[in-house]
């Protein structure tokens, strides 16, 4: 073949490949429907890729995850001696619990279940353990260091 | 159409050096991701190509997870040493795609970004391409992926760039202090000096917009990536996401060229 249309394929697939990662990452409505649906076949089940960390906006609200102790007091869900990929953890999830909350619905059952194992350390022993989400949301964005609390108490559905 | 060899032993280098030491530092926390995974893994999608990428809870006990780890850090340290063959980096890419999608919870857009690199990985070739040879169907294959991997940092930066502008707290420079004063990220202290909290927002909007514009000259590439390295490294240590900002890092050198580096040519810059 001639190297001249070998190029002219190398572009070609490079030009489509990009352009359907752009449909799928860039903002929804920004992009077609169908280019959209394309891309969605396409990129989700290879490719997949999310490039919004602390966009569009950052959360306004930082939130741990609190497990009740049996003598009354509260801990994080993962507290600061454990590694830094479990530590990691903690955000995301918090972040999930409050979505499905604010979405009306109870905790997802994998959540709840990601709340119970990580409590694990804490022993069988002392029966059903409490579970709440402690938010700290900004109240006004030019001075974010102050900040509302607000607690939830998680009702879990039963394992 | 002959490939630069030199940007593409580099970048197998240095991804495999962030696979090692991403699993490595996974290691510390393997009873609780790994072995006895705390978060139940999600249930693959339908399809085949779930079979591959969502290797465990498919046709891999979720207990290999571990092996797979050790596996993925062998074959990283033989690519450090040795030019990567294709059917390594394909074990590689299968192995730690899925390991992404088992610890699902922990994975960030670094991990996104090495296991796509990975994959056009597979079709990069194993040596220095022969400047002599005929063009042909792999010499195609390697020119896409060289080109993709390119071009997929680039898309990265923009996007991220271009979503950040569909918001409000970073186009009137609020978004900083934000981050800051959340106890998951920090430094605080940042949000105790609002002017440079300012400064510093939009100097995040400044370089990820540019970025894909500032690196195919060689003049400015170069002060691009160093001021990359310094917002990777600064944001992963005090946000904690280490990991996500030296993935960026390990896919610059697909961007280098040989001698670019040295002392002499950025004095010279």
């Amino acid at each position: 073949m001639k190297p001249r249309l070998l190029r002219s394929v190398v572009v070609l697939l490079v030009a489509t490949h990009l352009m359907l990662v752009l449909c799928y990452t860039l903002p929804r409505e920004w992009v077609p429907d169908r280019l959209q649906a394309w891309s969605q076949h396409y990129v989700r089940p290879w490719f997949h890729q999310r490039w919004n960390l602390f966009a569009p906006d950052p959360s306004e609200c930082d939130r741990v995850l609190e497990v009740g102790l049996p003598d009354g007091s509260w801990r994080p869900l993962i507290p600061e001696d454990r590694p830094y990929l479990l530590r990691r953890m903690s955000r995301p999830l918090a972040q999930m619990v409050s979505d499905g909350l604010r979405s009306g619905g109870p905790v997802d059952p994998i959540l709840a279940s990601s709340l119970r194992g990580l409590a694990r350390d804490i022993g069988r022993e002392v029966g059903e353990l409490h579970f709440r989400l402690v938010e700290r949301c900004v109240v006004f964005p030019a001075e974010p260091a102050r900040r509302s609390l607000n607690i939830i108490p998680l009702d879990l559905p039963l394992p | 159409m002959t490939l630069p060899w030199h940007p593409i032993r580099w970048l197998q280098r240095t991804v495999n050096a962030w696979l090692f030491g991403y699993l490595l530092s996974s290691l510390p926390a393997a009873e609780w991701v790994w072995e006895h995974p705390a978060i139940p893994h999600l249930p693959a999608p339908p399809g085949i190509p779930a079979m591959v990428t969502h290797a465990f809870g498919t046709w891999l006990p979720p207990h290999g997870a571990m092996i797979a780890v050790l596996v993925v850090m062998a074959l990283a340290l033989r690519g450090i040493v040795f030019p990567a063959r294709w059917y390594f980096t394909l074990i590689q890419w299968v192995l730690f795609s899925s390991l992404v999608n088992f610890a699902w919870i922990t994975s960030t857009g670094g991990h996104q970004l090495v296991v796509n690199v990975l994959f056009w990985m597979i079709l990069l070739p194993a040596k220095e391409p022969d400047t002599g040879s005929r063009m042909g169907v792999a010499q195609v294959m390697n020119g896409a992926a060289f080109w993709i991997i390119r071009l997929q940092l680039l898309a990265a930066y923009a996007v991220t760039g271009i979503q950040k502008l569909t918001g409000s707290h970073w186009l009137v420079g609020d978004a900083m202090g934000i981050v800051a004063t959340d106890t998951a990220y920090g430094p605080a202290w940042l949000a105790s000096v609002p002017a440079l909290a300012v400064i510093m927002n939009y100097a995040v909007l400044l370089f990820q917009l540019t970025f894909p514009i500032a690196v195919w000259w060689a003049r400015t590439r170069r002060w691009w990536m160093l001021m990359g390295i310094v917002f990777h490294l600064s944001t992963g240590i005090a946000f904690g996401i280490l990991d996500m900002g030296l993935a960026f890092l390990a896919v610059y050198p697909i961007w280098s060229r040989r001698g670019e580096w040295a002392i002499s040519t950025l004095v010279s810059a």
